[in-house]
């Protein structure tokens, strides 16, 4: 039989079941692969964000990195000038992890070779050539276009601490970066300083780090230590500084007075005065500052702006200005000085009422007035001839009616003890001029010459010279019994107490 | 074409490809069946060779767009490090004049599969389709496809080959990318697909009109 023709009659096994070949596996996996690469593409490319710079130096597109803590975070794409031609901008893309940086407070500056105070910085890239570094903010709000810094920040977002507000009229040798001392230990750097919008101080801003941040208390001094503080007094010659690099770069130093009883530390951004020097800035602050005008008719030559207002040997204010007015009606001259009291020298005593009540001192003023105190001038110095302010009770002072209603508030005054001692000593001066010397030196002559010829006239025996010679010797006796006397005190002290010993004895 | 002429199949008859044993096969769908000298499986055709092929062109041509766009080397010297895709490694041996150089490795890397891709589409569908239009050209494509396929890995030899000579510790190193084992799958799946082709089946068609014991016409 033919193999061929045999089964010709059975039937085929219908079709093939249909069913996915194994082999379409393939291109599923291969497009979960592709799929997953694009995910992880899209979630790793980041943002492009733009930075200007005024100077691209360094700056290569392609090759300059962004970096972070020493990690790349980008790349520079494109480097291109603004059309005003006043900027460069830079282009760069952020990888995807670092998206969270960028917001509107992150900073970036280029990091090439810098020569500073403080050394010598980021010398690694003479090497590796610049690139950019970051330094994350802490705000919400992205941001896509930055302007770069064009030096590196002292300070970055990351290390603990306090930034402290200051302000000073003078900012002497200080500058970014200079260092802030407290008892010698640095602690601390100026992260920024800028003009007041008036024109008229400088605010710094000074970075205490973590934990030293604490030692900054409400009523911390801040003090100029820049450069060196030479003082001359008994003890010798005292040099003060708080380290070498503050006379080349300038410093500020802190501390609380000893006698501080405000220790809890204060808050970030407080404010805070910046004094010249310690003594200064360790004197009590004066926050409040009350103007007094006071009226002299008498010549105001010693005075100056600064001279001190005196209440009892304590200074509770200064002179401000000195002028002179002419008083048409009285027909003279009047010299109104403006004063500034400061309140706060004078306590308390009742303790509820703190340092300062609060409210203004006119009523106490006003008070005081009615008890006869006034203003005088007074000499401090008469060779000199520099004046002070003494503020003095005067009970027979003509009354005078306060006027606390008024600003700045007239304090009244009597003339000043200066010139009573200058007609004192004119009187005096006047009197020894009117005196008859010449008559006086006659008589005086005259005098001595009939002294003279009295003991010419007298002779060795006349009865006056026996009565001298009797008087002498009775004096010659009574001091050799002086002597016996004192000689027997002398070997027995006790006989004033106890009498004469008895000699049998 | 010669309407005479007449294949193995047409007759019943195979060929065993491992030792050449000459065999008929009874059924019209012979699976599972092998050489009685050899154990060798045989078929008349190649089992589902259209579909093979076509998986394992879509296969290589999703993942021939990652592996332009991955780089493959990473060069990092002291002061930068740089990504190269191949992409990028031609522009860059352009621009330093090495044109001879770029050209080649542009036609080797980057035309050489897409053209295999796409001459592999051409083959598949139009086998599926039935066409009987220029059977001896798609022919001469499938042998130069076969040729040509074992130069599109130059690249990956390339990449190794530097990987394993530049290694300046601390002052250069070379370290192969993502892109490398991506365009060698594309490769391999490319050698494979064209393997897996039968260009027997475009020829089928052309000698349909004599009696097909399979087809039954």
């Amino acid at each position: 039989m033919d193999p061929e023709q045999d089964h010709r009659d059975v039937p085929a096994a219908v079709g093939q079941r249909t069913r996915l070949p194994l082999v379409w596996f393939v291109p599923i996996i291969a497009a979960l692969l592709a799929g997953w690469i694009a995910l992880r593409a899209l979630i790793t490319h980041g943002p492009t964000i733009t930075i200007a710079f005024k100077d691209a130096a360094g700056i290569t597109a392609e090759k300059t990195k962004v970096r972070y803590k020493s990690v790349d975070v980008g790349d520079v794409k494109s480097v291109t000038i603004d059309p005003d031609h006043r900027n460069i901008q830079v282009s760069v893309e952020i990888a995807g992890f670092a998206r969270p940086f960028l917001v509107s407070d992150t900073r970036f500056w280029i990091v090439r070779p810098r020569l500073g105070g403080n050394g010598v910085s980021g010398l690694e890239t003479l090497v590796s050539g610049a690139y950019i570094d970051m330094d994350v903010g802490r705000s919400k709000t992205t941001k896509r276009e930055f302007v770069g810094l064009e030096n590196p920040p002292g300070i970055t977002g990351d290390v603990p601490g306090k930034e402290f507000v200051l302000s000073t009229p003078d900012l002497g040798s200080l500058s970014t970066g200079a260092p802030v001392y407290f008892h010698h230990i640095q602690v601390g750097q100026i992260s920024a300083l800028a003009l007041d919008d008036d024109g008229r101080g400088i605010t710094l801003k000074v970075f205490i780090y973590t934990p030293y941040d604490r030692f900054v208390t409400q009523d911390s001094r801040f003090w100029h230590a820049s450069g060196v503080d030479m003082s001359v007094d008994s003890s010798g010659i005292r040099l003060l500084t708080e380290s070498i690099t503050t006379i080349l770069l300038g410093g500020v130093a802190f501390e609380a007075p000893t006698t501080s009883n405000l220790s809890a530390p204060a808050a970030p951004e407080t404010r805070f005065e910046l004094a010249a020097n310690r003594d200064l800035a360790m004197k009590p602050p004066d926050r409040v500052i009350e103007p007094y005008v006071l009226y002299f008719d008498e010549s105001l030559r010693g005075l100056t702006v600064g001279s001190q207002v005196d209440f009892l040997g304590i200074t509770v204010g200064d002179v401000t200005a000195l002028h002179a007015e002419y008083d048409h009606v009285k027909d003279r001259f009047i010299f109104p000085v403006f004063i500034n009291i400061y309140p706060e020298r004078i306590r308390s005593r009742d303790p509820k009422a703190g340092a300062y009540p609060g409210h203004s001192s006119h009523p106490l003023v006003a008070h005081m007035i009615d008890r006869g105190y006034r203003a005088q001038l007074r000499s401090a110095n008469l060779l000199t001839g520099q004046l002070y302010i003494a503020v003095d009770n005067f009970p027979r002072a003509a009354k005078v009616k306060p006027h606390p209603e008024l600003e700045p508030m007239p304090l009244p005054t009597v003339r000043g003890n200066l010139d009573e001692l200058q007609k004192t000593i004119a009187s005096v001066a006047n009197k020894i001029d009117h005196l008859p010397l010449e008559k006086i030196g006659r008589d005086v002559d005259n005098v001595l010459l009939s002294f003279n010829n009295t003991l010419s006239s007298t002779t060795t025996d006349a009865p006056l010279t026996n009565d001298v010679h009797a008087t002498l010797t009775s004096v010659g006796r009574a001091a050799d019994s002086l002597r016996v006397f004192t000689d027997y005190l002398d070997q027995h002290p006790e006989a004033l107490l106890r009498g004469k010993a008895k000699e049998d004895k | 074409m010669n309407e005479n002429f007449v294949t193995a199949r047409a007759r019943g008859l195979m060929l065993c490809d491992v030792c050449g044993f000459l065999m008929q096969f009874k059924s019209k769908r012979p699976e599972n069946i092998h050489c009685p000298r050899c154990g060798q499986a045989v078929y008349p055709r190649k089992p589902a060779s259209l579909q093979r092929t076509a998986a394992l062109v879509l296969a290589a041509a999703i993942l021939y767009f990652p592996a332009n766009m991955l780089p493959i080397m990473r060069t990092s010297t002291l002061t930068y490090v740089d990504n190269n895709t191949i992409l990028s490694g031609i522009i860059e041996l352009w621009s330093g004049n090495s044109w001879p150089l770029a050209i080649f490795v542009f036609f080797v890397s980057i035309l050489v599969p897409l053209l295999k891709l796409a001459a592999l589409s051409l083959l598949i569908i139009s086998t599926h389709y039935q066409w009987r239009w220029r059977l001896q050209e798609r022919t001469r494509l499938y042998r130069f496809l076969e040729f040509i396929g074992r130069w599109s890995m130059l690249d990956v030899f390339v990449v190794g080959l530097l990987v394993a000579l530049v290694k300046l510790r601390g002052l250069a190193t070379v370290t192969a990318g993502p892109g490398v084992p991506l365009f060698a799958s594309v490769v391999i799946l490319t050698m494979y697909a064209s393997q897996a082709f039968d260009p027997r089946l475009m020829w089928d068609h052309q000698a349909s009109s004599t009696p097909d014991p399979i087809r039954g016409s």
